[in-house]
């Protein structure tokens, strides 16, 4: 039987898998929209899209 | 999330204060709360919704929160509270859910609500016994359960079986997303594709020349793209909707097959009945007439008997016939002649007078002959008379046996049928329904085909035209910045979706070996199942040819599918917790849905099953999950089921149902060696309530 850190290796080899191909720009983003998310997870997502693009404006020149 | 406590007050059915305390994860896991129809056992489901959310399902009058009897048990101007409070152990910590409602009862019964200064609250306990107010009560439950997962926890036993329909592939896959905690990662997905668009707006509006006709390619793509995309989505629905629907049919028609054998059976033995009937009245008629035509010779030979005894004496006696006959006496004083020839003298003349005299012996003898014929005539037509009724008593009776027959036959198919019953016109519309949908499913599919090869155009022909305008702009200080700013969102937003999608097949895959060692574990027999890649259930029968194959499966085989299934969602739930707390104690982000131990809790989820999984089920289940809370009716817990969780039993409760009555009308059951009320019938009541009463152990 599947143990859970069976799963727990599978998803830690996913997200290796998933960030693979990007370069350390994209990383950046990735990070940066997942902390906004959870930063303002309790709030209204309306200003997200704008510091998101905010910050890849400032990574990707 | 394990349950301690359940308060109620004046909640519903339930009149007054009770307090349902749970068993606790063991040996004996399990809570019993025995009900009659009626006595609120969904009522005890709907608490735990309303006290967590504020919401009641599937009830009628759902905005009568309070009972009817407190309510009129209060004065005029007086005030009735209900509520509900849920103590649940989260380790050594302790949260307390609290819900109340206030009513003012005004002249002529009615009720006003009336301000609460706490209408909902969590109270935290820490394992140093400090009690706090959660700052947020409502995102307090969402974090321990989200609404939209209690579906999985607490459910009625007739929805469970929903569950595992091919149809309910969205809820299962939403359900899932949800335990995974994926939100985030959706939302990011979905600002991610804002931002995208964006910046190919902002792209559109400087590009000149070149560059201009292509990003107007582009939107004009893009637009194309979301028009086949609804299109696409619309038809997978449809499909979806389709299948469902013939999924349902399927299953009633596989249900049908042993009912449509007992129908077939009830309508001959309905035909039996009526012919039966008709030759009973026939019978009944038949001899009503002959009583009515001959009936007044029934007793003939009595009557007749003495007389003709009296005329047979008479004739022993040499009286019948009599010697001389009128004529002849006649014709000898007419002629003047004795018999021997000689005339007559005086003495012969008078003595032939005086045989005259006695003319009244003949007279009587015709009388007599004439009697005796017609008494033998009316004795022979009693003689047809009583075999007549005889023959016509004789079929009455057969007839009424063979109605009596039927009768006893139909009763035992009605019990048989019983909940089965439908018409053989309503299946056969089925089956009718069943070729129209396969038709409508074909052409769903063609449309899914149509409509998903059309985005997989469009998708193809945008890829080139972006990877063109990025040749086109690469160059171009203003215009190829931005191009990069689009391509590494585009990218991000890629690789956060392959995550995600990745992240659910993982957890599908987790998924389904529980589900098939649930499986093993709790059906206990030769079934494949399976949580397909698609988040459906299903589940397949060895055939004939020793292959597993699809066919309807039985509305007991989807409850037990679902049970399984969600016994595995809690095995997950588990393991969630587990790494919520790890990462807690790191001093990580920890997710939305914190998981940890949960309960089940259902209401009539074994009424369908039949005597093997009633068997295996209740034991195996409450094995495989940490607590166990039983809401049935008596009849569907004495016998297997009972005998299968009579060890595991932590807590029993027993919900005394009071209804308006004669006190002859009250039910009573026996538990756990005691006799408790069920129906209590209450000659002064107006309304019903349901007191509960906890059993001891």
């Amino acid at each position: 039987m599947e143990t859970w850190e069976d799963i727990q290796g599978k998803k830690a080899q996913l997200l290796k898998d998933s960030v693979a191909e990007l370069d350390q720009g994209e990383r950046d983003i990735l990070s940066k929209a997942l902390a906004l998310e959870w930063e303002n997870r309790n709030l209204r997502p309306s200003e997200f899209s704008k510091q998101l693009r905010n910050f890849i404006q400032q990574v990707v020149q | 999330m394990i349950l301690r406590t359940l308060v109620l007050e004046n909640f519903r059915q339930v009149n007054g204060r009770a307090e349902v305390r749970f068993a606790p994860p063991g040996d004996k896991n399990v809570t019993v709360v025995l009900g009659q129809n009626g006595s609120g056992k969904t009522t005890l489901l709907n608490a735990f919704l309303w006290c967590l959310y504020g919401e009641l399902e599937e009830m009628e009058n759902r905005k009568e929160i309070v009972c009817h009897k407190a309510v009129q048990d209060a004065a005029i101007g007086g005030q009735v509270v209900g509520g509900v409070s849920l103590v649940v152990a989260d380790g050594p910590r302790v949260y307390t859910v609290s819900r109340r409602v206030t009513y003012q009862k005004l002249d002529g019964g009615r009720l006003e609500e009336a301000a609460q200064q706490r209408p909902f609250w969590v109270d935290i306990t820490d394992e140093k016994g400090v009690t706090t107010a959660a700052p947020d009560a409502i995102q307090f439950v969402q974090q321990m359960l989200p609404r939209g997962l209690s579906g999985f926890f607490f459910f009625r036993g007739e929805d469970m079986e929903d569950l595992a329909l091919q149809e309910a592939q969205p809820r299962l896959k939403k359900g899932v997303t949800e335990f995974l905690n994926v939100t985030l990662l959706d939302q990011a997905i979905s600002h991610l594709k804002t931002v995208g668009k964006d910046f190919g707006r902002e792209l559109a509006n400087i590009a000149v020349g070149g560059e201009k006709v292509f990003t107007d390619d582009i939107e004009a793509a893009e637009g194309d793209l979301e028009a086949a995309g609804t299109r696409l989505e619309t038809a997978k629905q449809n499909d979806l909707a389709l299948r469902g629907q013939r999924e349902v049919i399927e299953r009633h028609l596989a249900e049908s097959e042993e009912p449509r054998r007992l129908i077939e059976a009830r309508l001959r033995a309905e035909d039996r009945k009526a012919s039966s009937e008709k030759q009973e009245e026939e019978a009944r008629k038949a001899l009503a007439t002959a009583i009515s035509r001959d009936g007044f010779l029934w007793r003939a030979d009595e009557v007749f008997a003495q007389p003709l005894k009296l005329a047979e004496e008479a004739v022993k006696r040499g009286e019948i016939p009599t010697k001389i006959k009128p004529t002849f006496v006649e014709d000898l004083l007419e002629r003047g002649d004795c018999v021997c020839g000689r005339p007559l003298d005086d003495d012969a003349r008078a003595c032939l007078l005086k045989w005259r005299g006695a003319e009244g012996l003949a007279a009587m003898e015709e009388n007599v002959n004439e009697f005796r014929n017609t008494a033998r005539g009316f004795l022979s037509r009693r003689g047809r008379f009583v075999q007549d009724c005889d023959r016509l008593r004789t079929a009455w009776a057969e007839s009424r046996v063979a109605v009596r027959q039927a009768e006893e036959q139909l009763s035992a198919i009605k019990s048989e049928l019983a909940g089965r019953d439908f018409g053989i016109k309503e299946l056969d519309a089925l089956q009718k329904k069943l070729r129209v949908v396969n038709d409508d499913i074909t052409k769903a599919s063609i449309e899914v085909a149509e409509a998903g090869g059309v985005v997989a155009a469009i998708e193809g022909r945008l890829a080139k035209l972006r990877a063109d305008l990025a040749r086109l702009v690469k160059d171009n200080v203003k215009t190829g910045a931005i191009q990069r700013r689009y391509d590494s969102t585009e990218h991000v937003r890629a690789a956060l979706v392959a995550m995600r999608e990745g992240w659910l097949a993982i957890v599908q895959g987790y998924l389904n070996k529980q589900l098939q060692a649930n499986w093993q574990k709790v059906a206990q027999l030769a079934r494949q199942v399976e949580f397909t890649p698609e988040f459906q259930l299903s589940i397949k029968e060895l055939g004939p040819d020793s292959q597993w194959t699809t066919s309807a499966p039985s509305s007991a085989n989807l409850r037990v599918l679902a049970l399984c299934f969600v016994s595995a969602l809690i095995k997950l739930a588990k393991e969630i917790g587990v790494e919520a707390k790890q990462k807690a104690d790191a001093g990580q982000r920890v997710p939305m849905f914190q998981g940890g131990d949960y309960p089940l809790v259902m209401d009539a989820p074994f009424a369908t099953m039949d005597k093997h999984f009633k068997r295996a089920v209740p034991g195996g289940l409450r094995g495989v999950v940490p607590q166990v809370v039983l809401l049935s009716s008596y009849d569907q817990w004495s016998g297997e089921v009972e005998a299968a969780l009579r060890t595991a039993v932590g807590a029993a409760y027993v919900l005394e149902l009071h209804v308006p009555g004669k006190g002859d009308e009250g039910v009573s059951i026996p538990f756990a060696g005691q006799k408790f009320d069920y129906v209590v019938a209450e000659p002064d009541a107006m309304t019903d309530w349901t007191t509960i009463r906890e059993v001891t152990l």
